[in-house]
């Protein structure tokens, strides 16, 4: 996993956020005229930082976080972010490994926290996923190069819950192995950078998960099954509780 | 169903659980006839294996009766008696149709953890922590089989349970063990360790054309065991040099291949032993390598030491410069199991060895507890127990 620090300044300010920052800065700068020369220069400092960052909409500190607070209309979040790359090889074809891929409703099956996928008109497709912290994230995705066999990349729509832009490549692995599928994923975690270190500290980072959902991928195109313990009986305060549904009733 | 359970270190509890079901398609269910206790089960038991969770089921040596089956399993049927091999092989992926059956790439539903501990993930095993997989183990009345079609072997002869169950794990193991060592025209092989694998790894090394068996333990009836069921030349840890002993014992020049059947927690003397003990004690080292850096010392140039015990995690002052010196070659891994199983069994039905010879308690699944405190501590001269569940 690699995290993005954007070196070019850019506008990451809501302008609610602000006008807000402007007037508070004032106020700040305002408020120390009576205490004394520390006091005063103090809020006068602090005062005009908020002011240059609302009058800029630039905020260092949300860059670093990876906080954006200002609508973006580009839905390829190139300046920040979480870049997440896998890759598995598979013992099948490259023409079917791709035609299953390609059948985005297929993907909840080897996904883990896909719930669905929904093909749209027009090479869209409507995405819900299961997000940090119980939360769902949906988003609406386009696919903007396909190279039958070779490539699929998409990029979501503005309006998502989680910006991103990714890929899928294919090729044939040597020596008759199948096919080496690779996955490059670039998003915005919903609650930024942090969102996505706190994510980490749960056991949710990007890398592992996609890296597991291949194997899962790879697990049902080899064998027709996806490998599992869930709902297997086991003994002590879990005896009897079957929590989870089996996998053929998920498909079915 | 009543299933022998790990609570913690030391704490197994036979319990009432819920009978296992078909999840997969390629399941199987199997009534559990016999069943035993690995000596890789008290790693867990002594709380050496990472990964495992309260009320785990455990056992992964174990045979039966199929009782129920998938849709989509096809050779096996209901009624059919079967020995099943520890580890669980989709029968797909590249590593099954190369026959490294043990490092399957289809079968370890939580592969992401022993990724990141190893990097990648090979078959999940029955009965052996999360990091395997999480499989509910044969220690049980029942027990879910996934990719039934691929492990598990029919028994179609008179055999007794107790002459093909150690099929399932042990005497490949050993087996293996010895196939390791690329056994040559009056090779002497050396075997540290006279536990069940290596009682197997002797019988295995005379099989495939030893010269001579040397044997290592402290343990005086596995000693025996080794020396009249074993034919073996035995050496006492505890009483000998055993590096002057194997060098006078081979003409100075140090035995052809070493075994290494012991594993992660070797027993020793001396400031060594105190070494690994207080460094694993203080988690600054998982595994207590003395045996393997005796093999590695004792072996000939050119030879092969070969490693069927269980190592898990980090070691100390391992000899890596005079392996490097003397180019040897270190085999080792998980046991490819269903590669031998039929072979091996042939070797049976032909009278070559009766695998029950390892056998020292018989007893029932309820009582599992005080079975495994007795095996652990090598009670009552306890080689190997099995347990029938009633």
């Amino acid at each position: 996993m690699q995290v993005l620090h954007p070196t070019i300044p850019y506008q990451n300010l809501h302008s609610l956020e602000r006008w807000a920052s402007i007037l508070g800065g004032v106020a700040l700068a305002a408020s120390g005229r009576d205490k004394g020369l520390f006091g005063c220069t103090a809020r006068l400092v602090a005062g005009a930082g908020l002011v240059h960052r609302g009058l800029t909409g630039r905020c260092d500190l949300y860059r670093v976080l990876g906080v954006r607070t200002a609508p973006s209309d580009a839905a390829l979040p190139y300046e920040l972010g979480i870049r997440a790359r896998a890759s598995v090889t598979i013992a099948q074809p490259r023409e079917k490994v791709f035609e299953f891929l390609r059948q985005l409703e297929n993907l909840p099956r080897v996904m883990r926290h896909l719930i669905s996928v929904d093909t749209l008109e027009n090479g869209r497709s409507h995405w819900v996923a299961q997000g940090p912290a119980g939360y769902e994230v949906q988003w609406d995705a386009e696919v903007i190069n396909e190279i039958p066999g070779e490539l699929v990349a998409w990029k979501s729509l503005p309006g998502s819950d989680v910006d991103q832009a990714g890929s899928v490549r294919f090729r044939d692995a040597p020596g008759g192995r199948g096919t080496e599928v690779r996955v490059e994923l670039q998003y915005n975690p919903p609650a930024g950078i942090v969102g996505a270190y706190v994510a980490r500290l749960f056991g949710r980072e990007p890398e592992q998960e996609i890296t597991a959902d291949l194997q899962r991928l790879k697990q049902f195109l080899e064998t027709g099954e996806v490998a599992t313990t869930e709902a297997q009986s086991r003994g002590g305060s879990e005896a009897g509780k079957r929590v989870r549904r089996t996998l053929e009733e998920v498909i079915a | 169903m009543r299933a022998a359970c790990w609570y913690g270190s030391g704490d197994i509890r036979v319990e009432t659980v819920p009978d296992p079901t078909i999840i997969n398609p390629h399941d199987a269910i199997i009534r559990v006839t016999l069943t035993a206790i690995c000596g890789s089960d008290l790693h867990i038991y002594n709380g050496f294996i990472p990964g495992m969770q309260k009320g785990d089921i455990l056992g992964h040596e174990f045979m039966g009766e199929v009782v129920e089956i998938g849709a989509k399993v096809e050779k096996l049927k209901k009624g059919d008696r079967v020995v099943v091999p520890f580890t669980i092989c989709c029968g797909k992926c590249h590593y099954c149709g190369t026959r490294k059956w043990s490092l399957c790439d289809n079968t370890n539903p939580n592969a992401a953890l022993l990724n990141k501990l190893y990097g990648a993930s090979g078959a999940g095993l029955f009965g052996y922590s999360h990091l395997y997989g999480g499989y509910a183990g044969g220690q049980a009345q029942y027990v879910r089989v996934p990719f039934a079609d691929v492990g598990p072997i029919k028994i179609e002869n008179d055999l007794s349970d107790e002459q093909v169950l150690f099929l399932s794990d042990i005497f490949p193991t050993g087996y293996m063990a010895a196939e390791n060592c690329d056994i040559q025209p009056g090779d002497v092989v050396a075997v540290w360790g006279c536990g069940p694998v290596g009682q197997f790894a002797i019988r295995s090394a005379y099989m495939l054309g030893a010269e001579r068996v040397i044997a290592i333990d402290d343990v005086p009836e596995r000693l025996e065991m080794a020396r009249t069921k074993g034919k073996a030349e035995v050496l006492d840890y505890s009483t000998q040099d055993i590096l002057a002993e194997l060098n006078d014992l081979t003409g100075g020049r140090g035995p052809d291949a070493c075994i290494d059947a012991v594993g992660m927690e070797a027993h020793g003397s001396g400031i060594e032993y105190a070494y690994d003990r207080t460094k694993q004690v203080l988690m600054m080292e998982t595994d207590r390598p003395g045996v393997l850096r005796q093999t590695i010392m004792a072996c000939r140039k050119g030879g092969t030491v070969s490693i069927p015990g269980v190592y898990g995690g980090f070691i100390d002052k391992v000899p890596m410069g005079a392996a490097f010196a003397k180019g040897l070659t270190l085999k080792m891994g998980q046991t490819h199991a269903p590669r031998y199983m039929n072979d091996l069994m042939q070797r049976v039905l032909l009278n070559e060895i009766d695998p029950s010879f390892v056998i020292s308690h018989r007893t029932s699944l309820e009582d599992a507890s005080g079975a495994y405190d007795m095996f652990n501590r090598k009670a009552d001269s306890c080689t190997k127990v099995v347990m029938r569940p009633s």
